[in-house]
């Protein structure tokens, strides 16, 4: 609908509209001289006022001094008042809707805290297998798919290593609570997050229908891999912001039932598998279950098999899906022979290790510079430099230029994030040698233990062995007939 | 291993690494929480810095981005030839949809009066795909721009747009103002 | 695992498991290397798919232009030295004068420099006045400099953005963005008239200025020529204030008025046509008197700074135009604000050997 063109007297009036014989274009034209009114005095800009669907009084005047902070960078156009309407047509407001509440964050901690005490108490006192499936349906139910998988205990270490790395980054305290909890838990009372908190966990045990056995010397050289994943998510973590975790999660693509095509594929391959094998993600994956085990290696409580008396029946090490108990060592666990070389093991491989893998670490922390948006950006103005640059020019590069192309600022920045990714990635290897020497160490020279008892860093407290114990199903009140003492040894 | 009063040392070596464990914790919780922060933040796009290069769309968790193009009135010039409702030469300027640059039809316009039209934004139709705010700023006053919806944004604990932003124009801004406008409002 | 230590099974097991274990970590060094080769050559995993081309806003149609349509040279370039310039005049004695943010510098023909002088703040326009004074036109107020360049006085022109000047023998006149009016100003800043009010009862339409790009010159036949930007029109008035006549259309072609606010600047040819510039697509264009497309001065080809800037989309494109002036030779002059330099061309045929 196109408005009228209101014909004025004056343009009916003037003829040079056609194409008049004069072609000449210096000819003076004479026109009716008209009254005009005195110019006005002063222009009557009409602010459009901007209104907070929120409206909060002293709020607003902070608001006002931060936006005018932040936007005086900014300044360099004219601000220039919008037409004047004649009809008085009213310039609609910038009404922004408000941000939700925080209270969502604060539930998600009441629940972690509910789910880990109900998880805890389950089993080590309820001891009870059918309470922990509901507690893992419930899990897998809220932090699952109800809250999408996020915030959750497994990225918040990327957080609070960035936290600790980077001095201006504030991590949330939610985050901060969903790191510190599943730990203290697990220095106290053993890995109960796993056991019916964390939804990744919740949904390999409920698929688990015919766990085969891996073999020992498959399934410990394995369980090096969280620690490496850990040791490459922090680096990348704290070096650049790069949170690894969340972005090659297999199973939050499921929990939101949409994702990058790669993801949903392999955390499908990964939720089949969990069908025949016991959890593979939080044995051989899971970086934060790493932490977990390593801490639940000195807790206070941890889950035991059997109720009272250990007749080595190994019918609750054919139960365990995980290779979480294992056979006893030795009658006598006040004979421990092979415990002597230990300590001595532990001195030499240490420092040999952290040596070892922190200068291979500082190789892989300043390959990762590739990987930050600075180290992309300055091998694009490399390439722009030797004229390779593909056009069109690639975003991050045109946003540089933009922004003044400045050449210098970018080799500091670069040498900085060189200097850091050097220094930090040395640390994370170190870290890893250190873990994989107690590992090594651990699985090599094993605690004597007289009865069969859950291995304290693999057993993911999942209640299964409970039920298979005789002396278990005798506490509950069945008629079980018990096995001859001492039979079934190793 | 030797017993002693039914403590053995390998409970002293655990008691010990458990409380220190519980310490570090405890210190890195708390050198952690009582950080000096204003208040709770959420993830915003700074205007001046965005190029519009259209990862807005496409990298935020949720299906339909949180990112929305967002209309700044006072700074629009109300052309009837508006480069971000219009294709670059148009058929006809009126609202056919052959003509309009938006491909999801996102954006609404009305006659004010002559030669003056008002463009609005359907936030339910806008994906954040930045193209109106491409036109807006190459030719026009550059009173469109793109803005994370805070209503819709579930607050990721790394924002995986902000991550994949190449000019990093993402930043955090306290969660009560949660915008960095332009226009009257942002001077 | 208590075995009798002395059976060679045993034994054998034990080499075994320290060979396994010996293998299983050379392999984790082995994935430490291969990831750190992989994270230095490979590039990041990759995004979500893009979108369509229907999502993506595509100008380099028009950014090309054919090389038959271009008919000047450029002879000489310099560098204003300002760090954001804004427009530029030609002196009487032609000399060049280009202002900016800090002041305005004086150039030689030739673009050798001469002399500066700096003000408070962005000087929107310059131009000489008939008895060699220079006006500086800032938001809000007009600032009079001697010709030496010594300021001599201030004229308060309150919520006036002047953007572009324009002289006669008597009068000055100022094109005030802000209120979309050309004021008329004697030589001592007094207003004395108003062109182009908006006033539809009278049905005077006004001038359309989104921008704040807005200029006026006055032409040899004595009738000013005013850009309507909004309305992507040169248009003619008396110099007592009535619309006599305009030209130009609206449209990316290489004919018309780009965007939503074109030309921003132009200036007068001395066979009576039109040199244009224009934002967005950066692009200066000759017209004739009746203003028929004639020919190209410079194309987006010419401008890659600017083109790249207007691809990012961000403000300072925005706001960035192309301004041109006509100098007494016939050459054209076009201040580019990104390079901040000043180009000056000539006809192909005027410079060819």
């Amino acid at each position: 609908m196109s408005p009228q063109h209101r014909i004025t007297r004056r343009t009916r009036r003037s003829a040079l509209r056609s194409k008049s014989p004069r072609s000449e274009c210096l000819k003076v034209r004479t026109a009716e001289r008209q009254k005009r009114p005195k110019a006005s005095e002063s222009r009557d800009l009409r602010p459009s006022t901007f209104r907070p669907s929120t409206p909060e009084g002293p709020a607003t005047a902070i608001w006002l001094l931060v936006l005018l902070a932040l936007a005086l960078p900014a300044l360099g156009i004219e601000r220039f008042p919008p037409p004047d309407f004649s009809g008085g047509h009213e310039i609609p407001e910038t009404v922004v809707p408000a941000s939700q509440a925080r209270t969502q964050a604060w539930l998600d901690v009441a629940m972690l805290a509910l789910g880990l005490g109900l998880a805890s108490w389950i089993s080590l006192r309820l001891r009870s297998r059918k309470g922990l499936v509901i507690l893992s349906i419930a899990a897998l139910a809220y932090f699952g798919f109800w809250r999408r998988g996020c915030v959750c205990a497994i990225g918040s270490v990327q957080n609070v290593a960035l936290g600790l790395a980077d001095p201006g980054y504030a991590v949330p305290l939610a985050v901060i609570a969903f790191f510190s909890l599943p730990l203290i838990v697990a220095l106290m009372w053993g890995r109960g997050f796993c056991a019916g908190v964390c939804p990744h966990g919740a949904i390999q045990e409920l698929v688990l229908i015919k766990p085969l056995k891996v073999p020992h010397w498959l399934d410990q050289p394995l369980r090096l891999l969280p620690w490496i994943y850990l040791s490459l998510a922090l680096l990348l973590a704290t070096t650049g912001g790069l949170f690894i975790i969340c972005k090659y999660d297999p199973f939050v693509g499921i929990f939101r039932m949409g994702g990058p095509r790669g993801m949903l594929l392999l955390g499908g391959g990964l939720l089949v598998l969990s069908m025949f094998v016991g959890r593979p993600y939080c044995r051989w994956l899971c970086p934060f279950g790493a932490l977990l085990g390593l801490l639940s290696r000195v807790s206070r409580f941890r889950p035991s098999v059997t109720p009272d008396h250990c007749s080595r029946c190994r019918l609750c090490e054919s139960a365990c899906p995980y290779g979480a108990i294992h056979t006893p060592t030795t009658d006598d666990s006040s004979r421990d022979a092979d415990a002597r070389p230990r300590p001595l093991a532990l001195v030499v491989l240490i420092p040999l290790a952290a040596l070892l893998f922190g200068w291979l670490g500082g190789k892989v922390g300043l390959a990762s510079v590739a990987w930050h948006p600075t180290g992309e950006l300055a091998s694009q103005v490399a390439m722009a430099e030797a004229g390779t640059l593909p056009e069109p020019a690639p975003d991050e590069i045109t946003a540089w230029r933009q922004a003044g192309a400045d050449r210098a600022a970018l080799s500091t920045a670069i040498a900085v994030l060189e200097r850091r990714s050097l220094f930090l990635g040395r640390l994370f290897g170190a870290g890893f040698g250190v873990a994989a020497a107690l590992h090594l160490v651990r699985v090599r020279f094993p605690r004597a233990t007289a009865d069969y008892v859950t291995d304290p860093a693999d057993c993911v407290s999942c209640a299964r062995c409970f039920t298979a114990c005789p002396y278990e199903r005798l506490r509950r009140g069945e008629t079980v007939q018990l096995p001859v003492e001492g039979g079934g040894r190793a | 291993m030797a017993e002693k009063d039914g403590i053995s040392r390998r409970e002293v070596l655990s008691g010990g690494l458990r409380g220190l464990g519980l310490l570090g914790i405890g210190t890195a919780t708390g050198a952690l929480a009582t950080r000096d922060r204003s208040d709770d933040e959420v993830w915003q796009i700074d205007p001046d810095a965005c190029i519009q290069c259209g990862l807005c769309a496409t990298e935020c968790v949720l299906e339909i981005s949180a990112v929305k193009t967002v209309h700044s009135h006072g700074m629009c010039g109300y052309c009837e030839l508006c480069t971000g409702y219009f294709e670059p030469d148009p058929v006809n300027l009126d609202e056919g949809a052959e003509n309009q640059l938006c491909p999801t039809g996102a954006i609404e316009r009305t006659y004010v009066e002559h030669p003056y039209y008002e463009y609005r934004i359907i936030p339910d139709l806008c994906v954040g795909c930045g193209k109106c705010v491409k036109g807006c700023n190459m030719f026009g006053n550059g009173s469109l721009y793109l803005q994370v919806n805070p209503d819709r944004c579930v607050d990721c604990n790394r924002c995986a747009i902000a991550s994949a932003c190449p000019a990093e124009a993402f930043r955090l801004v306290p969660r009560p103002t949660p915008y960095l406008l332009r226009g009257k409002e942002g001077t | 695992m208590t075995e009798d230590p002395s059976s060679p099974d045993p034994q054998r097991r034990k080499v075994l498991r320290a060979a396994l274990w010996g293998g299983g970590l050379a392999g984790a060094g082995a994935v430490a290397g291969i990831t750190a080769k992989r994270l230095a050559s490979d590039p990041p995993a990759p995004k979500r798919p893009p979108l369509g081309p229907e999502f993506t806003y595509d100008v380099t149609r028009f950014q090309t232009t054919d090389p038959s349509l271009i008919q000047w040279r450029e002879v000489t370039r310099f560098q204003t030295g300002l760090e954001r310039p804004r427009n530029l005049a030609v002196a009487k004695d032609g000399s060049i004068l280009v202002c900016g943010d800090g002041g305005i510098r004086r150039f030689d023909a030739e673009g050798g420099e001469l002399d500066a002088s700096s003000i408070e703040g962005s000087v929107h326009a310059v131009t000489e006045l008939p008895d060699g004074r220079i006006l500086a036109a800032l938001s809000g107020r007009v600032v009079v400099f001697g010709n030496d360049g010594r300021p001599l006085a201030e004229w308060p022109l309150p919520d006036v953005l002047p953007v572009s000047l324009a002289v006669s023998e008597k009068r000055t006149y100022l094109a005030d963005a802000n209120g979309r009016v050309v004021r008329v100003l004697d030589f001592e800043g007094r207003t004395l008239d108003v062109i182009g009010q908006r006033d539809p009862e009278q049905g005077v339409e006004g001038f359309v200025v989104p921008s704040p790009y807005f200029c006026v010159r006055l032409a040899p036949d004595g009738l000013l020529r005013i850009a309507n930007p909004g309305k992507h029109r040169i248009e003619a008035w008396t110099l007592d204030g009535s619309f006599e006549l305009g030209w130009g259309r609206p449209s990316y072609a290489v004919d018309g008025f780009c965007g939503c606010c074109n030309p921003v600047s132009f200036a007068l040819l001395p066979d009576g046509g039109f040199v244009t510039g224009e934002k967005g697509l950066p692009r200066v264009k000759t017209y004739d008197c009746h203003g028929t497309f004639t020919g190209l001065v410079a194309g987006p080809e010419a401008f890659p700074d600017y083109v790249k800037a207007a691809q990012a989309g961000t403000p300072k494109a925005a706001s960035a135009g192309i301004y041109v002036a006509v100098d007494a030779g016939g050459r054209v002059l076009i201040l580019d604000a990104i390079g901040g330099t000043v180009r000056i061309m000539r006809r192909k045929e005027d410079t060819d050997g």
